[in-house]
């Protein structure tokens, strides 16, 4: 009993050492934002730990990273409830600080893969999407998932993430514009 | 937009995408450590405590039938749970549905669809 209960320890130690940075630099990349990526990570490895640990290992890595996009998604949500509540109490006369503060990192697209910043240029773009967009494309182009793990993990069928991917990889390569390539 | 031009966009992003997951820097690494280190601790203790449950569940067992038996018999019924299977995305999962080898995993899609933290 305290053997298996070790080897199930090392078993999901080894797990979680394996997918913990892919799990950061996607949850930065559907968030745009580091700190809040960390965050969720973090929540993400003690959920996964404490509900689903004893699930078969071969289940692990759907479920975890279902939690993560979930976890991303509550996160817009906040965002988008607190977006609506300041424009709520701002004052209409007023220019609304989000829309005339400048483009986060000075972002242009051909200047930031001049400087070399051509990841930040991409995850910028990615911000940009729509949430569903962008879950379709870190989990088929980034994260190289197959249609129906992509899928299980959004939790939508098929044919949406087919949809939300051509969408999304259309709009990326307009958003970063031909010099990207090569 | 031609089948090229996307691809192209897609390599360069994933390989953008893989470099910037090799080349975290310590302070993320060590705090992505931390955190490891916290979650299976917490697994650990978790399942530590599960010798407690058969003892626990038979204390509980044993306080609803005392319940039970002092409470008055004519009490309202109770209305059954309402089923809350969601019976619609399952069908539409099914339905579209081209890959084989989801079908064969389908029981373990539809439990993670009911699950509250993952679904």
């Amino acid at each position: 009993m305290e053997e298996h209960l070790l080897d199930r320890t090392s078993e999901l130690e080894a797990f979680l050492r394996g997918v913990e940075r892919q799990a950061y630099v996607m949850a930065r990349t559907l968030t745009g934002d580091a700190e809040e990526a960390m965050d969720i990570v973090q929540d993400t490895m003690l959920r996964f730990s404490t509900r689903y640990a004893r699930r078969p290992p071969g289940e692990w890595r759907p479920i975890f990273f279902r939690i993560l996009v979930n976890r991303s998604r509550d996160f817009h949500r906040r965002r988008a409830v607190r977006s609506r509540v300041m424009n709520w109490f701002r004052d209409e006369d007023l220019p609304d600080p989000i829309e005339t503060a400048p483009a986060p990192r000075g972002w242009d697209p051909e200047v930031a893969v001049a400087d070399g910043e051509a990841l930040a240029a991409l995850e910028e773009a990615v911000a940009g999407l729509p949430g569903r967009q962008r879950e379709a494309f870190v989990l088929r182009c980034l994260e190289e998932q197959d249609v129906a793990e992509t899928a299980a993990i959004m939790g939508c069928s098929d044919g949406s993430v087919k949809t939300h991917y051509s969408r999304a990889l259309a709009a990326i390569r307009q958003r970063l514009g031909e010099h990207y390539d090569g | 937009m031609d089948k090229t031009e996307h691809e192209s966009v897609e390599a360069r992003a994933r390989r953008l995408y893989r470099q910037a997951t090799g080349e975290l820097d310590s302070a993320a690494r060590a705090e992505l450590a931390r955190a490891r280190v916290r979650a299976v601790e917490a697994a650990a203790g978790r399942d530590g405590r599960r010798w407690m449950l058969p003892a626990a569940a038979a204390a509980a067992a044993g306080a609803i039938v005392l319940g039970v038996m002092m409470t008055v018999h004519d009490q309202a019924d109770f209305s059954p749970i309402a089923a809350q299977d969601p019976a619609d995305e399952d069908m539409e999962l099914l339905l579209a549905t081209e890959n084989l080898d989801m079908l064969s995993d389908l029981d373990f899609y539809l439990w993670l669809d009911t699950e509250p933290d993952a679904g």
